[in-house]
């Protein structure tokens, strides 16, 4: 079957080495260790290069929006210029009718005001990663020292709330840390006025489950369920918004969610190495050493090249091939497998449940219930 | 025999409403954030958090489809 795909954005690793070393982190400690062969940043030639690239697929796709994250490693190691030269290029080489997105997804320990200054001027978008407010909850994101990195990333996250410049705030982009209490942790966010919010499931394959996971049972969803209650049943309209919650109500109340995690979307966004290789999902990373390589690269390749290479064209399509469990599963329509990454194991591919399986369909269910009770009264 | 959880059909736009409706007017959720997020409200509205897991909310309202109600 032809992948039918609109290409909405690239994920750009603009740095491929981190001032952090998060213990669960795919693009270092989940066995991947190609990023040792990267250049540490992103040369001004590849910057042109996809910025050419990406003009001609809009103005031969007709596609309208575009949206670049700026990823890494840790992208506030390049510096300001690179930012300012990225802007400044993308406006000269799209054409003028695009409307262009730029997000940065950032660890926040070098988030300074100055930063704030120049992502803000430039309309960048910023998405903080942190997993809760105590040391507890941080304990994976250590620096290279194994010291934590919590105060350096809640300064950052301060500079962006007292900046003048940024026109959007930070949302908080969390992994699921079981030993954080979801009662503190929602409440110390709402007192941080954060306004998004997200959790993640920990990555892992059935190869490589994530630490402290335990096959065939209950592992987050009751933590998450948790914090569900305590998020829908507070009637402050200046509650954060919690990404997960909301994709699965809209898909329970019949909505479509482009969401690689839940729902029905294509992964329609590639990854640019740091050497401007083309990839799939980073996350695969998880799958095994060089598991994401491809040979393209954005130099000597185009963007719909990608649809050919059999990793992106089935990542593309992911939430359309799952395996007879899912299929004949009653959360499907709502959780739609999952993370393309949580199916993998070396010995069936991708013809797994997620091993995050049993918490989508109890959490799933139990928002679907809460659903039901408040709309049956 | 496989247990249904509730959901309301694609199809069915006129429940989806209303269910959307009550929902955001008990104050459960923001229907406009349920729905992708508000755009460019310069409030912090959205966040960067699109389809890939750093998905934005507003920028999902761009690219996601026929989620009409507001």
């Amino acid at each position: 079957m032809k992948t039918e795909a609109t290409i909405k954005g690239l994920v750009l690793k603009v740095a491929s080495r981190c001032n952090l070393n998060c213990e669960y982190c795919y693009m270092y400690n989940l066995g991947d260790e190609t990023y040792k062969a990267q250049p540490k940043f992103m040369s001004q030639s590849i910057v042109n290069n996809l910025l050419n690239k990406v003009g001609t697929y809009l103005t031969q796709s007709g596609s309208k929006t575009f949206t670049f994250i700026f990823h890494g490693g840790e992208p506030l190691l390049v510096g300001y210029d690179f930012y300012r030269n990225f802007v400044r290029k993308a406006k000269e080489l799209l054409p003028a009718y695009t409307i262009v997105d730029y997000i940065l997804q950032t660890n926040g320990v070098l988030l300074t005001d100055e930063w704030c200054r120049v992502l803000g001027s430039l309309d960048v978008r910023i998405g903080i990663s942190l997993d809760g407010l105590t040391e507890v909850a941080n304990k994976y994101r250590i620096d290279h020292q194994g010291k934590s990195s919590l105060m350096a990333t809640l300064k950052g996250f301060s500079n962006t709330h007292q900046s003048k410049y940024l026109k959007y705030l930070p949302g908080i982009l969390s992994v699921i840390n079981l030993e954080s209490n979801p009662a503190q942790l929602y409440q110390g966010y709402k007192e941080l006025k954060v306004k998004h919010l997200n959790f993640l499931f920990p990555d892992g394959t059935y190869d490589n489950l994530p630490k402290g996971y335990k096959f065939d049972e209950i592992n987050y969803a009751d933590w998450l369920i948790e914090l569900f209650d305590l998020w829908f049943f507070d009637k402050d309209p200046q509650k954060p918004q919690i990404g997960i919650f909301n994709h699965i109500t809209n898909l329970v109340l019949g909505g479509h969610v482009k969401y690689d995690s839940f729902g029905e979307g294509d992964n329609i966004f590639l990854i640019i190495e740091t050497n401007g290789d083309i990839e799939p999902q980073d996350s695969l990373k998880a799958c095994g050493d060089s598991f994401t390589k491809t040979n393209l690269n954005i130099t000597t390749h185009t963007l719909e090249d990608s649809f050919n290479q059999p990793l992106i064209k089935f990542c593309i399509d992911s939430q359309q091939t799952l395996c007879q469990q899912c299929q004949n599963c009653s959360v499907v329509e709502v959780c739609r497998g999952g993370y393309i990454t949580h199916r993998y194991s070396r010995d069936r591919g991708f013809d797994n449940p997620s091993i995050h399986c049993k918490d989508f369909e109890k959490l799933i269910t139990y928002i679907s219930e809460r659903i039901s009770d408040v709309l049956t009264v | 025999m496989m247990k249904k959880i509730f959901t309301i059909a694609r199809s069915d736009k006129k429940s989806r409403r209303k269910a959307l409706e009550k929902l955001n007017q008990e104050g459960f959720i923001d229907a406009t954030e349920v729905l992708g997020g508000k755009q460019d409200d310069g409030e912090g509205g959205g966040n960067p958090f699109f389809i890939r897991q750093e998905a934005s909310n507003q920028i999902n309202g761009i690219y996601q489809d026929s989620n009409d109600f507001i």
